[in-house]
């Protein structure tokens, strides 16, 4: 499996409310402003968190309802866009390809499709670099002027689809990701898959549910006195703090959850292992559900399962 | 799209708004003010350079070396960033948020048919003092009483126009005096704050507002000086031990007495005559010759305007027998900054006297009326 792409690039969401949502993520979260436009009518806010480099990781777009619009993949070199416009169209896939900036500021060259369980995925590169606050030379460690939670990076998204091995398959087969974690079904179906390809436990991961949806997107925290200390920021500005600070038993990661005001769910995640090219993939049980999710409850909230966005 | 427009369907009911919102507001107004932009960041700066955001708005003032330390410099940015104030206009008139909202729901002035009617030419706003250090010196004020009178001062900017010419004046001691200070300052701060563009004097002490008086065979004290004399000549009379004390040092005795004992002395002095006090209707009647004095100072057609107001600083005692003389009974003594308002009519000659929620319609005693009692 090749590295042609590097990681998950942003998010793009939907919030009724852009004026709130973007106080929320500025405030709160502390992500930065980066830039703001006017789509086909429709004012959109860009903003990065500190340690990114590039011109955006989280776009919130106005719209009538909350939930993910697109997620867009890094990819590592130009013609890489090439090459997986000409593997996604022969496969029968419909790719529609944007030069640089046609969908936005800083935008680089990307490639749409639709996923099997109908989300708008998109490759890019050349996103714009703006720069992550701090010098390139003799850097301090973290800039002095953060506001909020303040995470240094983007980390992954967790979508819902109703057929998760199509979904998996496409993800594996297409895109050429790495299958790290599975929760299998007793009669030998996927529930659930981790997906990665930045030698990370998962860049995205699905779950068995209505197609289209978005579960959560999350933050990368550098350890876990930071997911302590963003917990006591999120219940000081009352944000509804879905699962407190726990922990994992897929990817072992320390992890909270948390709604943004409009009802679009964020999650706070750090630890985990790291993961080769030849990582085997590991596998929990239907029983073990429970503790696959929040290892330390081993029943996962009702909460947690029906409600997305 | 502004929220306004949109369908009821699509609004989100922001029955409580979160902190993080008030903050972000602020903060985007002071940016759109011309702070440092968002844009901060430095993808490829020169080695040795800090960040693009050093490099300052246009306009303002010019950045300090290297060798400043990055705080100082950041410090002085945020500094240099005036925040433009977003005016809420409403049938004609503009106002600032923050006096939006907090006089929502309050009738801060009467209304202007009534205003139309009985035409104010100025407003003299009598405060006592802030908690003070104490009664026997003329110590000053605590600090708890500095920011009481910075908020009233805060308060009544609130209650002025643009346009408004405020005389602060206050009596001669010490906590009179701190809390004129005080008062301007937070006049200037109110003003900047509810967008109100006032012009206020700096403070200055008169003579009319002194405290009442004591005769002591030094002359007229004022009661806070004439304690310190008393408290003396006590102390080398018992030394003495000779007979009888000078009447003035009995009066006074009785009068500190009273308030050692947890009693009212001001009531004692409004309402038992004495012989070395000076007496309550002299206090009114000097109070009356102060503002008429500083009403005479602003000149006929000045005062047409109706935009000029009086802010005196002064002592519970007089204030009280103010009050008393405007009210025909005791309300009591006022608190720390509480105020008495007087509201000058246009001829000059009745004045409406609001204080304790009752509000009397008084004559003012002309000047030149006054009976030669002083001696």
């Amino acid at each position: 499996m090749s590295d042609r792409i590097l990681r998950l690039q942003h998010v793009e969401i939907r919030v009724p409310d852009l004026e709130l949502c973007t106080a929320y993520y500025t405030e709160v979260l502390g992500l930065i402003e980066t830039d703001r436009d006017t789509r086909d009518g429709v004012e959109r806010v860009f903003l990065k968190c500190w340690d990114e480099r590039e011109h955006h990781s989280l776009i919130l777009r106005e719209a009538p309802t909350h939930g993910l619009d697109h997620m867009s993949f890094k990819l590592t070199d130009a013609s890489d866009v090439n090459y997986f416009q000409q593997k996604l169209e022969a496969a029968g896939v419909a790719v529609k390809r944007y030069a640089a900036r046609e969908l936005g500021p800083g935008w680089g060259e990307a490639i749409r499709f639709d996923s099997p369980s109908g989300h708008l995925v998109e490759l890019t590169h050349g996103t714009e670099r703006v720069g992550n606050m701090l010098p390139m030379t003799n850097p301090p460690p973290r800039p002095q002027d953060l506001v909020g939670i303040a995470p240094p990076r983007l980390d992954h998204v967790f979508v819902m689809a109703e057929d998760v091995e199509a979904f998996t398959r496409f993800f594996t087969e297409m895109l050429e990701f790495r299958l790290t974690e599975q929760i299998l079904a007793n009669d030998g179906h996927q529930l659930a898959t981790f997906l990665e390809h930045s030698h990370t436990p998962h860049d995205i991961a699905v779950i068995t549910g209505p197609n289209g949806a978005l579960h959560h997107f999350a933050f990368w925290m550098d350890d876990w006195n930071g997911i302590r200390d963003a917990a006591d920021t999120l219940a000081y500005h009352g944000v509804t703090i879905d699962v407190a600070p726990t922990r994992h038993g897929v990817t072992r990661g320390y992890t909270t959850y948390f709604f943004d005001p409009v009802g679009n769910r964020n999650e706070l995640f750090t630890g985990g292992y790291w993961v080769d090219p030849d990582f085997e993939p590991i596998t929990w049980t239907e029983e073990e559900m429970g503790r696959a999710i929040f290892y330390y409850h081993r029943q996962v909230n009702e909460r947690f399962f029906t409600v997305h966005s | 799209m502004s929220t306004t427009e949109r369908p009821d369907a699509r609004r989100i009911d922001r029955y409580e708004a979160p902190n993080y919102l008030a903050t972000y507001r602020d903060r985007k107004n002071r940016e759109d003010a011309g702070a440092p932009p968002a844009g901060r960041f430095a993808a490829d700066v020169d080695a040795g350079a800090l960040e693009t955001a050093d490099v300052p708005p246009a306009g303002a003032p010019p950045v300090d070396d290297a060798s400043t330390p990055l705080y100082l410099r950041r410090f002085r940015q945020r500094g240099a960033a005036v925040p433009a104030q977003p005016r809420v206009e409403f049938d004609g008139a503009e106002f600032t948020p923050a006096l939006a909202e907090a006089s929502r729901g309050k009738e801060v002035a009467a209304p202007t048919s009534r205003k139309a009617s009985e035409k104010i030419v100025c407003e003299i706003s009598i405060l006592r003092h802030g908690i003070t250090q104490g009664y026997s010196t003329d110590a000053g004020l605590t600090p708890m009483g500095g920011w009481q009178a910075h908020r009233r001062g805060h308060e009544l900017a609130r209650r002025w126009n643009p346009g408004d010419r405020v005389r602060l004046v206050c009596a001669d001691t010490n906590r009179a005096r701190q809390t004129a200070h005080q008062v301007y300052r937070g006049a200037t701060d109110g003003m900047a704050l509810w967008g109100v563009d006032a012009h206020i004097t700096d403070p200055e002490p008169i003579p009319e507002l002194r405290n009442f008086g004591v005769w002591t065979p030094d002359g007229l004290r004022d009661v806070t000086s004439a304690f310190r004399q008393y408290q003396s000549t006590m102390e080398k009379l018992e030394r003495m031990a000779v007979g009888d004390r000078p009447r003035w040092l009995v009066e006074i005795d009785r009068f500190y007495r009273t308030q050692l004992g947890g009693s009212d002395p001001i009531q004692e002095w409004l309402t038992i005559p004495m012989m070395y006090f000076e007496p309550p209707a002299l206090c009114v009647r000097r109070f009356w010759r102060g503002f008429h004095r500083l009403v005479s100072e602003i000149g006929d057609d000045e005062l047409a305007t109706g935009r000029h107001r009086i802010v005196a600083a002064t002592h519970s005692g007089p204030m009280r027998a103010f009050a008393t003389w405007a009210h025909g009974y005791d309300p009591g003594e006022p608190l720390n900054t509480e105020e008495i308002r007087v509201k000058l009519r246009e001829d000059r000659r009745t004045a409406f006297v609001s204080y304790r929620n009752r509000v009397t319609e008084v004559l003012v005693p002309p000047p030149d009326e006054f009976p030669q009692w002083e001696s």
